[in-house]
């Protein structure tokens, strides 16, 4: 809510009151809101969501299964998932902002020369205008990515790995590189022309199409054509040419003290693998979604001025270089003419699909510290219970192979999905009408003229809200796997089996039975007899390892590394492993897990080993003692 | 009203959407088995199989002379199996599994056959061949018979009780 008058601006300790009142009003009246209009809309809401839902999962289970006569046939399947949730989603905005009031609010703060096309005069129109540009920044967050890695490893674990991607590899063969090439170039023409064609007669089947031949562009570069790029980057790689800029940038970073390009990566690695998805998840996230959401409700708040490709008068940079196109391209000739005719096709195509959207976002960024707080909140919030539900099912449930997840996945996506993401709708929906109210002078009294000290406040109070949001996220646990901790000569339960550790060793020396071979180590040996039982049919195959923190040791080559007993049956193997002694302590554990080529949330068994740096210092002049042989015996 | 009829719609699509889901799941990690009958011949690559036998004993002497015995609370099975291969033109392995519903069983490594008998086909050639299996004994009674190896398609069954 924005700062009354008191006559002077609000400074120092004394801002941070009216910042957090700010901040927490905003909260409340957006919640309250949000609930108010998701109970008023719940059977729509949950019907859209639903259809959504249906979309996403159905898409991925018939591009799965139709890759099989063809992989090129997985790229209408997607994209007709990818279309039909989009339209699910804009149908579902326009019914919240509908319910809200927001035509009629946005018809009172519109300024005299607002834009005004026809998208609140029926359903057809706004899905015609807004899904083209609902895509491609649905694309450029990576969600249309989800639909591509789902759709493979629901492929993989059904027909194998590789029989999918390898069919639409362009590196493998000629002919599926020009196929690859041949498409994304079809499919852009396609959509230019399908998109003249909505522009001049309104109607929704081109834009439906548009948006459709749009999502198949983008799946082919997705699972195809993204590899001819790897291929010219191998290609670069081998050649002289990187040699030389390896040779220049080695020489350019002589003289520091350290390894630049090390540090690079580091920090492009520490960047990329650790803030980003924090910041991608509790801050790009919502005000991605928000600026779809008024992309979605309207262009009225936006002036002439503002869409800057709609007409003359904006006089903008974007305008002035399309008019600028438009003069140059009527005087030239020849390949000039070609050459201009294309950049004014590219610079249409980014304007047609970008800019709106960049409109839309400044439209959000220009609301307010305390409402942007408030709202990056409460949508964070209900994503992050939709994702921490579906955890805790997983918990419940317990570690599984693979193949029970896949089936499994789609319904525990519901929570997602349906409940959190109709609660999101409601929310964009109450989130944006507080924008439109904010830039409406009669809702509210308007805002004083701030001190720095006030504004500092707010951006601390909400700083300081979502570094603790970030924090709360960050330190909740990651539950990859089920694991469950067993002692020494514990029987765990262990996919539809058991695994059980007998006997530890600890020395320098490893002397192998029957053939009394002795091997030594500079650093130290530790020996487990493990055994795996399999009761049923389910196949079962471990290969234990030795966990310290985050480092792991791998089974040596002279003892087992895996087992993998037969139906009924149990094996049991010496486990070696060598180890450097400041990982013998308290913390060396050996940890079971189903070794499979896709594994979601499995079953893993702990056995911490109860070894002590004294009892590391003790055994630095014994031999341990194995058996080479695997032992069978009946479960 | 609009929205109850809105909500039905979806609730069916999802309803479809979710029987079509688990009637594929269903299907995941079964095998797809031709079953043969018992005494009955099948022809897998040009080669024709059929299933002589399916002893069982605690213990077997190999080719080798070499005594293999039960794991304690399990069975040996000595499955012999017929073959004619002489219109195979590619190479013929014979990779043979004991077979108990789900679950199915490799065989022995170290089991070599008797005199007469071989371990593997050979292409252009008839003759029998033999694999020894370990099944533990609470399997036994679902043991249904020898599976043949087939990579190209559905795996054929040759149905037979151990006795």
């Amino acid at each position: 809510m924005p700062e009354r008058s008191t006559g002077r601006p609000a400074r120092g300790a004394n801002a941070l009151r009216p910042a957090l009142a700010a901040f927490g009003d905003e909260t409340l009246r957006l919640a309250s809101a949000t609930a108010g209009v998701w109970l008023r809309l719940l059977p729509r809401l949950v019907a859209l969501t639903l259809i959504g839902w249906v979309a996403y999962h159905g898409a991925v289970f018939l591009g799965a299964e139709v890759a099989q006569f063809s992989p090129w046939l997985l790229i209408p399947a997607l994209s007709i998932g990818v279309v039909v949730r989009l339209a699910t989603v804009v149908v579902a905005l326009r019914s919240v902002a509908t319910e809200l009031g927001a035509p009629a609010l946005l018809r009172h703060v519109a300024p005299a020369d607002a834009v005004d096309d026809d998208r609140d005069r029926s359903l057809s129109r706004l899905l015609g205008i807004t899904l083209l540009p609902f895509l491609a920044v649905y694309a450029a967050f990576g969600y249309v990515d989800s639909f591509a890695r789902d759709v493979v490893l629901l492929s993989t674990y059904r027909f194998g790995p590789g029989e999918l991607l390898q069919g639409l590899n362009p590196l493998d063969s000629g002919t599926t590189a020009a196929i690859a090439i041949a498409l994304v170039a079809v499919l852009y023409i396609a959509r230019r022309l399908l998109e003249r064609w909505q522009e001049h007669t309104g109607r929704l089947l081109p834009a439906l199409l548009a948006a459709l031949v749009e999502a198949s562009g983008l799946f082919v570069v997705l699972l195809s054509a993204f590899r001819l790029v790897e291929g010219v980057q191998l290609w670069l790689g081998e050649r002289r040419v990187a040699q030389w800029w390896q040779a220049s940038l080695e020489w350019a970073t002589g003289w520091l003290h350290f390894n630049l390009p090390d540090l690079v990566v580091r920090v492009w690695t520490f960047l990329g693998g650790t803030i980003w998805p924090v910041l991608w998840n509790v801050l790009s996230q919502p005000l991605a979604w928000l600026t779809l959401a008024a992309l979605v409700f309207g262009s009225r708040v936006l002036t002439l001025g503002d869409v800057l490709h709609t007409g003359p008068a904006s006089g903008g940079r974007a305008a002035g270089r399309a008019e600028r196109l438009r003069l140059a391209l009527a005087r030239a000739e020849g390949p000039r003419r070609v050459l201009l005719r294309l950049q004014r096709t590219f610079v249409g195509d980014v304007d047609d699909k970008y800019l709106p959207t960049w409109k839309s976002l400044r439209l959000v960024l220009h609301a307010g510290w305390a409402f942007l707080g408030a709202y990056v909140l409460l949508f964070s919030l209900v994503g992050f219970l939709g994702e921490w539900s579906v955890d805790a099912v997983k918990t419940a449930i317990g570690g599984q192979p693979v193949g029970v997840w896949i089936n499994v996945i789609p319904f525990l996506n519901l929570l997602p999905d349906v409940l959190a993401m109709s609660l999101q709708l409601a929310l964009l929906g109450a989130a944006f009408v507080r924008i439109v109210q904010l830039r409406s002078p009669s809702t509210d009294p308007p805002p004083v003229a701030r001190g720095r000290a006030a504004r500092g406040a707010e951006v601390a109070v909400v700083g300081a809200l979502m570094l603790a949001f970030v924090a709360a996220v960050a330190l909740q646990p990651n539950p990859d796997a089920a694991v469950r901790t067993a002692g020494l000569g514990e029987r765990a339960r262990y996919a539809g089996g058991s695994v059980r550790v007998d006997a530890v060793q600890l020395g320098t020396k490893v002397l192998m039975l029957p053939s009394k071979e002795v091997e030594a180590s500079p650093v130290m040996f530790v020996a487990v007899r493990a055994t795996v039982t399999r009761s049923g049919a389910a196949k079962v195959s471990v290969q234990p390892r030795l966990v310290n923190g985050s480092r792991a040791y791998q089974a040596q080559s002279w003892g087992y590394s895996t087992l993998a007993p037969e139906a009924g049956f149990s094996d049991s193997a010496d486990f070696v492993f060598e180890v450097q002694p400041g990982d013998v302590n308290e913390g060396l554990r050996l940890e079971f897990e189903n070794r499979q080529f896709l594994v979601y949330y499995p079953d893993v068994v702990s056995v911490p080993l109860g070894l002590t740096p004294a009892a590391a210092a003790v055994a630095s002049h014994q031999t341990v003692v194995v058996t080479s042989g695997m032992q069978k015996a009946v479960a | 009203m609009r929205d109850r009829r809105l909500l039905i719609v979806a609730v069916a699509l999802a309803l479809v959407f979710a029987v079509t889901w688990l009637w594929r799941a269903a299907g995941d990690g079964v095998t797809d088995r031709v079953e043969v009958g018992a005494g009955a011949s099948t022809t897998v690559d040009g080669v024709i199989y059929r299933l002589e036998s399916l002893r069982t004993s605690d213990r077997v002497t190999s080719g080798a002379a070499d005594q293999i015995v039960a794991t304690r609370g399990a069975t040996l099975v000595l499955a012999t199996v017929t073959y004619d291969a002489t219109a195979a033109t590619t190479p013929v392995y014979c990779n043979f599994e004991l077979v108990a519903g789900d679950a199915n069983w490799d065989p022995e490594m170290g089991w070599t056959p008797p005199e007469g008998e071989a371990a593997f086909c050979d292409s252009g050639s008839t003759g029998s061949v033999s694999a020894l299996f370990e099944v533990p004994q609470g399997f036994l009674s679902r043991v249904q018979g020898v599976g043949i190896t087939n990579p190209d398609g559905a795996l054929p069954l040759l149905l037979g009780r151990p006795g």
